[in-house]
């Protein structure tokens, strides 16, 4: 188990629970490679998660591997929803197709996630449960988003996407209006979510 | 059945129906004949009983007839007296006259003394003595009074020589005779009593008393019959039976008894009259009984009494005789029954014995014949109760067989044996058959144990091989992040560029590492499917679940999924089932759906998962409006696949998860033109309320 400096105000302060040690760096260096969050500690034994959800500064999310030497980890997911009803959650597992999950711990539930895959899907996730995250755009909106943080102009994604430049236009609009952002505050973001990787592979 | 050979080798047993024939046949004969002996012998006897009454009856009517002849003759004899007397009155004082019409009527008359004695004391009487001579006892003027003068009698009635004078004679006749008589004052019988002059007389008298036309009394005439006389007399009259005749007085005295030696008696040195009750002679003893109960009848006739005296039979009669003469006798006989009636009593004694002897037999008889059927019976009972206890034992040991033994001998009756023989034989039936059966349990156990054996193995096996898949996985998974951490920090800005050939290959590496993640996945789904680990379970959850994981990963991360049919399920959804196999059944249909539209670029794309009631089914759908299932899907064709990448087993999982559930995989279009997949499970009832069982019809 380690901790880290007490997190920014308003970054996501995040706990991984994970026994294979290689992969649990792994997971480190890319969580903490993510803006808006911060790993505040890491833990390989269901019973040490168990401590860090319970003390006086729970995480606000909980990245948890099912197959813990001392458990199945569930035990710190309801721990976690006692001391802090608005954490997340997202499962991490080798079956993770496998893992039926159970009704009183679904709404804390952000994700279900293969180990296998990820890179891919934990970011997917982890962008829902982010501060501005692009969860409400739909995919095309989500497309030019990332055009956007690329640093794209309007006839750049225009030509990019296939569409007329005013539709372009009318969805920069929209995803601005979504998130609730201003345009210039817009490219910062999506800059800054662009570094991590929003498209699939 | 070695025993049952053994008696089979013996002579042929009767049969029983045989046996009981006889024997009822014996028994009849041997009670009919009985009692028909019996029978006759009592009716003979009775007969003869009653002729024996007859008998009886006429010897007491002859002799109460003569004993009434016999005491007739004082009363003519006074009567004619008295009218000689009275026809002239100076014949009172003439005693030669007087002494020889008593003389003449002494030899006619079987009397024993008559007599007249007059007011005056003065007295003529002619008697009888023991040796039959005829004395004239006088007192009269002429003999001179105050003595008795006794004279004999010549032959033509004449007073002969003076014999005897017996002096101190009282002078008013102090006897019985006279004094009763003047007490009565009309002619009667006088009570036994002694002579004055002889004591050991005892007689009786009939006297009528003589009146005077003035009736003033002049004298007493009588007739004296001697007791001793009398009982001769009626030794007479008996001789000719066997038995006794008495005659006594109500008081028990004698008055006379065909044996004449019983009727005095010597008391105190004084002859006296002999009383019933004292004569120690066990006829009269009997006789003495009949006259006491024949007295508590008071006068009427007795039925006559039957006794046995010194083995010898008599019957008793006590009978009334003398009432109208104011006597009270009674008549007691005891005749002895004829030879006739004693061969009747002993033959029927005989035939009793021998009616008793036959229905002893019989009883003896049916005992026998009963203890015979009985104890074969007993030991049949007892064999089989031994049976049936040994058929409701709980748990027979193996190799334990039924037991049958009643130990029948040979002479327990032809059907009884048949019986015995016929349990033996199923009992040994039954043991072949309950061996049979062991046997062929036996080999059954042994074929599923080694069929049970083999499913382990390949269940071990396939368990194995899911551990396996797991331990794959890990090293896979570092792997895969770590190519693709690579990857992504080449290409930052400010980050050593990769040369292309190293991005080629990390591609190469993370796509091959995918490939074998994909078949681990399809691998662990199938042998998933191998065993269904069944619980009652709300689908609703399990599809909540999938669609967390769904949401999570590939391409439905993007696309999204309409589960608003799903979230207004507010019913509990209960199927028993596999929690498991039915998410990754429901994983692998969202998946399929959301690669369709992937791969078709339909714009706009859609996918719905939804649970619905149908008619006792529950049924979860994916819809979407991508191209479409090909026409071998909807022809039923498994392990057929329009994808490019997948092996084909997606769907043939869900077809395995809904076998297993005993569901159904429907493939259909959907309402927006593209595949509809529904998976159909049994509804159960839920936990709560068992009459709920089918959920209600709605979307």
């Amino acid at each position: 188990m380690t901790t880290s400096p007490p997190a920014p105000p308003e970054a996501l302060r995040c706990l991984i629970v994970e026994d294979q040690v290689m992969f649990l760096q792994l997971l480190r260096s890319m969580l903490e490679a993510m803006p808006g969050l911060q790993v505040v500690a890491t833990a390989t034994r269901q019973a040490d998660a168990i401590a860090l959800c319970s003390g006086d500064d729970p995480p606000d999310l909980l990245i948890l591997d099912l197959a813990l030497p001392d458990g199945d980890g569930l035990a710190v997911a309801q721990t976690l929803a006692a001391s802090q009803p608005n954490a997340k959650v997202v499962v991490l597992s080798g079956q993770a197709s496998s893992f039926v999950c159970p009704a009183s711990l679904q709404p804390l539930i952000a994700g279900v996630v293969d180990k296998t895959s990820a890179f891919a899907q934990l970011t997917r996730v982890l962008e829902r449960c982010l501060p501005h995250s692009t969860a409400p755009l739909t995919p095309r909106q989500r497309e030019i988003y990332g055009l956007i943080g690329q640093g794209l102009t309007n006839k750049e994604i225009a030509r990019t996407t296939g569409l007329s430049v005013a539709t372009v236009e009318t969805h920069r609009k929209a995803i601005a209006q979504k998130l609730g952002v201003s345009g210039s505050e817009l490219v910062r973001q999506a800059s800054l979510l662009g570094r991590l990787g929003t498209t699939e592979g | 059945m070695l025993s049952l050979r053994l008696q089979r080798a013996l002579p042929r047993p009767k049969r029983l129906a045989n046996r009981l024939a006889t024997v009822s046949a014996v028994q009849l004969l041997l009670v009919t004949g009985g009692f028909s002996l019996l029978s006759y012998s009592l009716g003979r006897r009775s007969g003869l009983e009653l002729s024996e009454v007859y008998r009886q009856n006429a010897s007491v009517v002859d002799l109460s007839i003569r004993l009434s002849s016999k005491l007739s003759y004082p009363i003519w004899i006074n009567t004619l007296n008295l009218n000689w007397l009275k026809a002239d009155p100076a014949r009172e004082r003439d005693v030669t006259a007087i002494a020889e019409r008593f003389w003449n009527q002494m030899k006619v008359f079987p009397v024993d003394y008559i007599n007249i004695g007059s007011a005056d004391g003065a007295f003529v009487g002619l008697e009888r003595t023991a040796e039959g001579a005829l004395r004239l006892n006088e007192d009269t003027p002429r003999s001179g009074r105050g003595s008795m003068a006794v004279y004999a009698m010549n032959a033509n009635g004449q007073r002969g020589a003076l014999l005897e004078r017996i002096p101190g004679m009282t002078a008013t006749h102090e006897e019985a005779w006279y004094v009763d008589t003047v007490r009565a004052g009309k002619p009667s019988w006088s009570s036994i009593y002694a002579w004055e002059d002889q004591p050991e007389v005892f007689s009786i008298s009939y006297n009528a008393p003589l009146f005077s036309p003035d009736r003033t009394l002049k004298g007493v005439v009588g007739v004296d019959m001697v007791l001793s006389q009398l009982s001769t007399w009626l030794q007479g009259v008996w001789k000719e039976r066997k038995g006794i005749a008495v005659i006594v007085e109500p008081n028990g005295d004698l008055v006379a008894c065909s044996r004449p030696e019983l009727t005095l008696t010597r008391r105190q040195g004084r002859v006296q009259r002999a009383n019933l009750r004292e004569l120690g002679d066990p006829l009269i003893k009997e006789l003495s009984q009949a006259f006491a109960s024949a007295a508590r009848r008071s006068g009427r006739l007795s039925p006559p009494v039957r006794v046995r005296v010194q083995g010898q039979a008599y019957t008793l009669q006590a009978s009334p005789w003398g009432e109208d003469e104011g006597l009270n006798w009674t008549l007691l006989t005891a005749l002895a029954a004829g030879p006739t009636s004693t061969a009747a009593e002993r033959s029927s004694v005989v035939s009793l014995l021998a009616a008793a002897a036959a229905l002893a037999g019989a009883v003896v008889l049916i005992s026998r014949q009963i203890r015979a059927l009985l104890d074969p019976l007993n030991q049949l009972e007892s064999a089989s109760r031994q049976l049936g206890e040994a058929l409701a034992a709980p748990n027979p040991a193996p190799g334990d067989s039924l037991h049958f033994n009643s130990g029948l001998s040979g002479s327990a009756g032809e059907e009884l044996i048949a019986l015995n023989d016929a349990i033996s034989e199923l009992v040994e039936r039954y043991n072949t058959l309950t061996n049979n059966l062991r046997e062929a349990q036996e080999r059954e156990r042994f074929r599923d144990a080694q069929t049970l054996a083999l499913l382990k193995d390949k269940l071990r096996s396939s368990l194995q091989a899911a551990a396996v898949a797991h331990e794959i996985n890990q090293p896979l998974s570092v792997l895969l992040l770590n190519s693709q951490l690579l990857l992504e920090r080449s290409k930052k800005p400010g980050s050593p560029a990769l040369p292309e050939a190293w991005q080629a290959q990390l591609q190469s590496i993370r796509h091959e590492a995918d490939r074998v993640v994909l078949t681990i996945e399809t691998m662990r789904a199938l042998l998933r499917n191998v065993q269904t680990d069944h619980q009652r379970l709300d689908l609703r959850e399990v599809a909540q679940s999938a669609l967390l994981y769904a949401r999570s990963s590939g391409p439905l991360s993007r696309i999204g999924v309409d589960s608003a049919a799903l979230e207004r399920q507010q019913e509990p959804a209960w199927v028993d089932g596999d929690a498991v196999q039915i998410q990754i059944a429901i994983v692998n249909l969202l998946r399929n759906a959301a690669e369709a539209l992937s791969e078709g670029a339909v714009p706009d794309a859609w996918v719905r998962l939804s649970l619905v009631a149908e008619d006792g089914l529950w049924c979860l759908s994916v819809e979407d409006n991508g191209p479409g299932l090909p026409p071998a899907v909807l022809d039923d064709t498994p392990l057929q696949t329009t994808k490019t990448s997948g092996s084909g087993l997606g769907l043939f999982v869900v077809r395995t998860t809904m076998e297993n559930h005993h569901g159904v995989l429907r493939c259909g279009t959907s309402a927006r033109g593209g595949a509809a997949l529904q998976l159909l499970f049994p509804a159960m009832p839920g936990p709560e309320n068992i009459d709920q069982a089918l959920p209600t019809t709605g979307d």
